[in-house]
């Protein structure tokens, strides 16, 4: 039943809330057996990225530990999954003549034009976290999938680079190999998302996955049978909690139940005249302040956040191609009603997404808020599995984000 | 007025006059028959100044064009004639010689194209060129002259299939309307002496946005200005030069600017527009003088407007001031403003010596709020704004008691 790539593989997600870990394995069913979980409020993180290194390190220890017990495994290697506001998206294109001209395009053709397009020319402090093709341009023609065996004068490919600032990367990954386990890989917590929880039906149509992380908001668009567009946004669930606690002047720690307990971003049930409690705590006297306000907070962010993205969309003319609307995760898609708000305000349909194909210890890993972890693990199992010598090149690439 | 024009050129382009910065190179490119025109007249002008290629399938025409590099394309295609107006002629030529093409464009910031909208080459081998040269990392613009009203309503057509190819292929577009250049001449010019007047206030708008963005060490800056501007209005802009001398130049200037094209569509944006607003003046220009035309381009523009405002001392003008406005409308809503930035570049042709000093207009009411838990790390500013502080807060909400 179980994979050829016989260990399981563990996933790690130094979020800025939480820090999470996931042993499993791949079934040959597609579904991932998942043996381990283990989650611990994140601390020293904000915006994903490292502020406090030791306290970092003691999160990610304590959490591998706990799920070496879970799952009975030794970890010597971890797929650590990227969210920090410094990723961003670029567009890079390639392009290549056919010598001779109107001759057959060959795969060393294919080839020449990939590396094109990779070369980009970013700034010395950054580095390339992916390069993924979408399409292939034979002449004039545009979306050409595969343009093997077919003739023209010249050859171009478009390609999404994601690329953020390397030493700050290294800190993250740092925090792992100070805990004693090798990194086997990483990937951008935006295509992991995508990658956990979208059906192959909603690629086709065009969608776009936004995760509601805690520090950052991170969103994939496919279009066109493509990933057309991904980047991230450093706001998230903190600044929802910071906005409660600023303008109502109360406590962070009181401002955060606030929102898990009454926050949405639409004012409607329970009544919003109705006043609620900011419980007490040690040295804040309690605050009573109307739901209606409290909603009215969230709304102004949450609202401000999606326009922002669908601005994005817009302005690279993806907005209409999202046949499949908008899917959810990360654990601001908790937040009540927020389906039908993003859906009013991006007008398309929205959903939560969720895991898909999970089975083992499922119940936990089915929420949204373990998008990016699932969606890790599977990435991290296909990259091992590419380590055979049989993988091959550029499908493959394409594959893991856009097959099954 | 022409002569003085044409000291001017000359000036700019002597040895002891500031080179524009080595470190980014200016390549224009005519294609076709009205292209190279323009690059003739350009070239004969300002020789050291450009980089300039000539690009045609025709010999003859290439034979007699003054630019150092000319390339034949699509030689086997037209057996070395015109494209006779057929555009996809053109553009099968343009990619027959591809591999050729994209040596031109070799190591250049800026790849300036000139040509007919409406022609076989112009509107079939530009989109290829300009994308070429995009891919070779270049900022490419295209100035590109709509056809005569003459013409009739077909070329008029063939010119707007081509706007809207290079919309997605280069960075910008400038259309120029010929006819609308003659406006403000006497009216019974002679053909040649029209023409040559139209393509010379063309290459005096080219040299002023060269001198503009290359003469000084905070270059980068600049660049990113005009491809905001660009950006910011999906690439097509309208161009309007003039120039005026004596004691109401000021007010002249702005007369003979609200003749052209680009002041009636910037004064018909109701969504607002984008106007990007170069002066030229000797040293004598006024701060009052600058304020009047900038305050006087931006009066007809009735909607939000965003600007760029540059300017330039150059001695070589002699009493005069000269402006070059592109302007965009805009179709949709326009960002949040960020504070303006006007520098001022002082040039001193004589000695060599740039001055720059940089004004930065105050924004609005700026009382920072406290950012809470967000105060020790990097802020997430999204078009000028710090989006750390609440929304709520930002927008300037209130709470309910």
């Amino acid at each position: 039943m179980i994979n050829n790539s016989s260990s399981p593989v563990v996933a790690l997600e130094i979020g800025t809330a939480r820090v999470r870990a996931l042993v499993g394995e791949e079934r040959e069913d597609g579904y991932l057996m998942i043996t381990g979980v283990a989650e611990c409020p994140a601390r020293g993180i904000r915006k994903g990225e490292i502020t406090d290194f030791d306290n970092a390190l003691a999160c990610v220890e304590q959490v591998l530990q706990q799920v070496e017990k879970q799952s009975d495994v030794s970890i010597q290697e971890v797929q650590v999954a990227l969210t920090a506001s410094h990723i961003q998206g670029s567009l890079s294109r390639g392009t290549t003549p056919i010598i001779p001209v109107d001759s057959e395009i060959t795969q060393t053709d294919i080839d020449t034009v990939m590396e094109s397009a990779r070369a980009v020319s970013l700034p010395p402090e950054r580095m390339v976290l992916h390069s993924i093709h979408q399409q292939f341009f034979v002449d004039d023609q545009e979306g050409v999938t595969n343009p093997e065996g077919m003739v023209g004068a010249r050859l171009a490919v478009s390609m999404l680079i994601l690329h953020g600032v390397r030493n700050r990367i290294m800190n993250v990954l740092r925090v792992a190999t100070s805990a004693k386990v090798h990194v086997g890989g990483y990937a951008f917590g935006g295509l992991c998302s995508a990658l956990a929880v979208l059906a192959p039906e909603q690629k086709e149509s065009g969608c776009v996955v936004i995760d509601l992380g805690a520090g950052t908001t991170d969103y994939v668009v496919y279009a066109n049978r493509c990933i057309a567009l991904a980047g991230t946004l450093g706001v998230g669930g903190d600044h929802i909690t910071n906005d409660l606690a600023m303008v109502l002047r109360v406590p962070t720690a009181a401002a955060e139940k606030t929102k898990i307990d009454v926050g949405t971003p639409v004012p409607g049930e329970p009544p919003p005249e109705q006043p609620y409690l900011i419980q007490p705590t040690s040295g804040f006297t309690g605050r009573t302040v109307r739901l209606h306000d409290i909603s009215a907070i969230i709304q102004a962010r949450v609202e401000e956040t999606l326009q922002l993205i669908a601005a994005e969309l817009e302005k690279h003319k993806l907005l209409h191609l999202m046949g499949a609307g908008v899917v959810l995760t990360g654990g601001g898609a908790h937040l009540k009603n927020i389906e039908s708000f993003t859906s009013s305000v991006l007008n398309m349909p929205c959903t939560i997404g969720r895991p898909r194909n999970v089975s083992g210890i499922a119940t936990t890993t089915e929420g949204p808020e373990y998008a990016v972890t699932v969606g890790m693990l599977r990435y991290g199992i296909r990259q091992i599995g590419q380590r055979d010598p049989r993988s091959s090149g550029w499908r493959d690439l394409l594959g893991r984000f856009f097959g099954k | 007025m022409e002569a003085k024009q044409q000291d001017q050129l000359i000036d700019v382009s002597s040895p002891d006059s500031p080179r524009p910065s080595s470190a980014s190179r200016l390549t224009v490119v005519g294609v076709g028959g009205m292209g190279i025109h323009s690059l003739n007249l350009l070239h004969e002008n300002a020789s050291d100044f450009v980089n300039a290629v000539a690009v045609d399938c025709d010999q003859t025409v290439l034979d007699q064009c003054a630019a150092v590099r000319r390339v034949q394309i699509g030689a086997r295609l037209t057996r070395g004639r015109g494209t006779g107006g057929d555009s996809s002629l053109g553009r099968r030529a343009a990619n027959a010689d591809f591999p050729q093409l994209r040596e031109l464009f070799h190591q250049s910031d800026l790849v300036i194209f000139l040509t007919g909208l409406a022609g076989g080459l112009g509107g079939g081998a530009t989109p290829v060129l300009a994308q070429t040269a995009r891919d070779e990392g270049a900022l490419v613009m295209t100035v590109g002259a709509l056809p005569f009203d003459y013409e009739g309503e077909e070329r008029m057509e063939a010119a707007q299939a081509t706007i809207n190819r290079l919309k997605t292929t280069g960075h910008g577009l400038i259309v120029v309307a010929n006819q609308a250049l003659f406006q403000g001449n006497e009216s019974k010019q002679p053909l040649e002496d029209a023409l040559g007047q139209a393509a010379r206030q063309l290459g005096a708008a080219l040299q002023w946005l060269w001198n503009l963005l290359g003469q000084h060490n905070l270059i980068h800056l600049d660049w990113i200005t005009l491809k905001n501007m660009l950006e910011s209005c999906e690439g097509v802009c309208q161009l309007a030069v003039a120039e005026a001398g004596g004691q109401q130049r000021a007010n002249l200037l702005l007369s003979r600017l609200a003749k052209q094209p680009a002041l009636q569509i910037a004064s018909d944006a109701k969504e607002g527009a984008s106007v990007l607003i170069g002066l030229q003046g000797s040293s004598d220009m006024t701060l009052d003088e600058v304020q009047t035309i900038v305050d006087g381009i931006l009066d007809r523009c009735p909607g939000e407007t965003s600007r760029w405002v540059g300017a330039g001392i150059d001695r070589s003008m002699k009493g005069k001031i000269g402006a070059l406005v592109l302007v965009a409308a805009r179709a949709e809503a326009p960002p949040a403003p960020a504070p303006a930035v006007t520098r001022v570049t002082t040039k001193s042709t004589a000695k060599g010596k740039t001055k720059v000093t940089e004004q930065k207009e105050l924004g609005f009411n700026t009382i920072p709020p406290s950012k809470g838990r967000f105060k020790d790390v990097e802020p997430t500013i999204v078009q000028g704004e710090d989006l750390d502080l609440p929304t709520f807060i930002r927008r300037g909400m209130k709470l309910s008691h």
